[in-house]
């Protein structure tokens, strides 16, 4: 017997043959209906559509035979896909190639066989539509063999158009599951909440069994330790489930390398291991040791820095919907941007902070031995001043003290934008904080020769605030009032109340707001020009703090000015109703 | 309020010009007096001699920081029961509160209004009950 012999472009062959995906699915009418027509021209009773394998050859269509397989070496269909031409065996016992073929000479006694060989648009024989008989026949006529031809074209173009459908199918499954990443990387907003929900995603497209997550940690340089954030498929499975995996998530230095994660570390690009036994490296072996067998490997990346790493593992891929392995690194590398953008973000919103929180921290220790040394000298402890000294004095003394309001200004607009500023709120009634914000900024309005006029009506109205930031809103209201008002006049305070509203108006007498520059008036570092010719300098940021914080109490800020009659700031607050009022029914 | 007037205050703080502004508004203006120490160690070999009533710690020191230096006062019997204040550029309420579960009595922020700095440890000190009621002042 001759052996089927090995074409010469067999692995770009059996390549485009795993390409089709079409190994080892169910029949499907398309081919049975062209295997039908040609047992019905030929009129034998066997008629296969066969696909040579790497070690067998598989029918996708089978009419009248019942095995599914055969080993290839003792194929009829291998001799055709080599000679990339129809074979014609008349009688097998009579051809030395076949006589002693345990398909001839075994329980099946083929003796009749004719295959057309199925060629790609791209050269290479996938296969054949053969017919066979179990007794001679003679060679089909010219016309049959025409038939075979034209049907043999049209398996191969049934093969492309469920490619292609497959094609399309897994583009639009792909397309779908990046708009799920996506929007669950928006919904999340940081990366802790968006990591379940993504994994999950990744786990459901590709059919991964687990999946986990190492993070940069900050305690190793360059280094990266378990997040704990693992993510099973089988929510159900025993705990102990993939416990080498989880044993041996240990840290892991950050380096280049040969194995799953340096391959990704030092590319940049996910990287899928159809066969984990190929890869020698102690992630995969325990991947293995767990009974998994394939592993997709990407990172969580941004801006050229990996943030951390995902592992997914699945097991054989013979009962999941295969994936192009491009369609599963291209969900990859979109999780990890996605994933990544998050980090970024959080990194940079972690490096503003801790700069911000640092450089106010250094600057308020220089501050706090110039501003006291300078209060210590400007109130005469350390002796008496010669007049012109003691006026430079006081030009250095109220500038530490703005120094020290911007300091602390800029603190606060940061902690409000990080989202970090906690509020202590409570139900409270307004009057009594209102007074207290007047008497702490008196002081202040007095040196301007302002004073302040509030009237504690409604003393039993109370809105939901954090009492001191509704002081400091109070305070920065006033004191920006008593900036602006003319000296020997008075700055109004009012609290007035109705349709379930508080409202606190700061009224002065002062030269009202440029119109140029209303609507910016809340922006940070906004201050019209000549405004703070006095000499107490604002910070830019008393205002943008209010509107901040009325923001964060649910209430509303905002303001009416006229050249002729000054400026009025007002705060909307919800009123609280610690009962709700009975409703009265009219008769 | 506190019977017993505070008299002898501890300054430990490892800048020498804030300890400088300190302890003239202390002994100028509030006329106490004023021990000053440029570290936690400091404070532990010479404080005993000095023996104060009312100790103000500096949170960021290097090498033995506030937290650290009120946690070796507190082992130290001459200080197991001396009232403690934090000064600190980190007085946010949060942060507030860390401070006084570490066992301080108060926190100033810095940076501190010089003129009022004796007024503000006094009213501290008068708000104080004493003998503190901590465990490690109980004789054993």
């Amino acid at each position: 017997m001759l052996p089927s012999p090995i074409p010469h472009d067999e692995p770009q062959r059996l390549a485009a043959l795993q390409r089709y995906c079409v190994l080892d699915t169910l029949p499907e009418p398309a081919f049975d209906r062209l295997a039908h027509v040609l047992r019905h021209v030929l009129g034998v009773p066997t008629v296969l559509v066969s696909l040579i394998d790497a070690d067998r050859q598989w029918f996708k269509s089978r009419i009248g035979l019942d095995a599914s397989e055969t080993p290839r070496d003792i194929s009829f269909c291998g001799h055709a896909v080599y000679l990339r031409e129809v074979l014609v065996v008349p009688d097998a016992l009579q051809d030395p190639r076949f006589a002693d073929n345990p398909l001839v000479t075994g329980a099946l006694g083929l003796r009749f066989y004719v295959g057309a060989p199925l060629i790609t648009a791209d050269g290479h024989a996938l296969g054949t539509l053969c017919a066979i008989d179990y007794q001679p026949r003679p060679v089909p006529s010219a016309a049959e063999l025409d038939v075979l031809c034209k049907l043999a074209d049209a398996v191969v173009a049934a093969l492309e158009l469920r490619a292609a459908a497959q094609a399309q199918a897994a583009r639009a499954r792909l397309s779908q599951m990046l708009g799920q990443v996506a929007a669950a990387a928006h919904a999340a907003g940081d990366i802790c909440a968006a990591l379940p929900p993504i994994l999950a995603e990744l786990c459901g497209y590709s059919g991964a069994a687990v999946a986990h997550v190492y993070r940069r940690d900050d305690a190793m340089a360059d280094g990266f330790a378990s997040t704990g954030v693992w993510h099973v498929a089988d929510g159900a499975a025993a705990p102990e489930r993939f416990g080498r995996l989880r044993a041996g998530a240990q840290p892991w230095a950050g380096a280049p390398g040969a194995d799953l994660f340096g391959q990704v570390f030092a590319d940049g690009a996910p990287v899928f291991a159809a066969d984990l036994a190929e890869r020698p490296c102690a992630r995969a072996r325990a991947a293995l040791a767990d009974g998994l067998h394939w592993g997709l490997v990407f990172a969580i990346q941004a801006g050229g820095r990996v943030h951390g790493i995902v592992e997914c593992y699945g097991e054989r891929r013979g009962d999941v919907p295969a994936l192009p392995a491009q369609d599963l690194l291209a969900a990859a590398d979109y999780a990890g941007a996605q994933l990544g953008r998050l980090a970024e973000r959080e990194r940079i919103e972690r490096l503003k902070a801790e700069f911000v929180s640092t450089v106010s921290h250094e600057l308020r220790t220089p501050l706090t031995s110039i501003a006291g040394a300078l209060e210590l000298v400007h109130a005469g402890v350390t002796g008496r001043l010669p007049p012109a000294a003691g006026e430079m004095v006081r030009i250095a003394h109220d500038n530490s003290q703005r120094l020290i309001r911007l300091v602390n200004d800029i603190l606060d607009v940061e902690k409000i934008e990080s989202g970090r500023m906690a509020l202590t709120l409570s139900p409270q009634p307004l009057a009594p904080l209102i007074a207290r914000a007047v008497a702490e900024t008196a002081a202040f309005a007095q040196a301007l020769a302002v004073r302040f006029e509030f009237d504690a009506t409604l003393p039993n109205a109370s809105a939901l605030v954090d009492a001191d930031r509704f002081i400091q809103v109070l305070t920065n209201l006033l004191s920006n009032a008593a900036k602006f008002a003319p000296a020997g006049t008075a700055v109004r305070v009012t609290l007035a109340a109705g349709e379930g509203r508080l409202r606190i108006s700061v009224a002065d007498r002062g030269p009202g707001i440029p119109a140029a520059f209303r609507h910016r008036i809340f922006e940070k570092f906004a201050q019209a020009d000549g405004a703070d010719n006095k000499q107490c300098a604002g910070t830019g940021l008393g205002l943008a703090i209010v509107k901040k914080i009325v923001d964060l109490l649910g209430g509303a800020v905002g303001f009416e000015s006229s050249a002729e009659h000054g400026t009025v700031f007002h705060v909307e607050l919800p009123e609280w109703q610690a009962c709700p009022q009975p409703t009265v029914m009219e008769a | 309020m506190n019977p017993r007037p505070l008299q002898k205050i501890l300054m430990v703080d490892d800048e020498r010009d804030i300890r400088e502004v300190a302890r003239l508004a202390l002994e100028l203006v509030g006329g106490y007096t004023v021990c000053l120490c440029a570290s936690g160690a400091q404070a532990l070999a010479e404080g005993p001699a000095f023996a104060p009533d009312l100790i103000v710690l500096d949170v960021m020191m290097p090498g033995m920081d506030g937290p650290a230096t009120l946690a070796a006062l507190r082992r130290t019997v001459p200080f197991a029961s001396t009232p403690v204040v934090f000064m600190t550029a980190k007085a946010q309420p949060q942060q507030v509160q860390q401070f006084l579960a570490l066992g301080a009595v108060d926190v100033v922020a810095k940076p501190f209004q010089a003129m009022q700095l004796a007024q503000q440890l006094a009213a501290i000190w008068n708000q104080l009950t004493l003998p503190l009621e901590s465990p490690a002042c109980l004789p054993e």
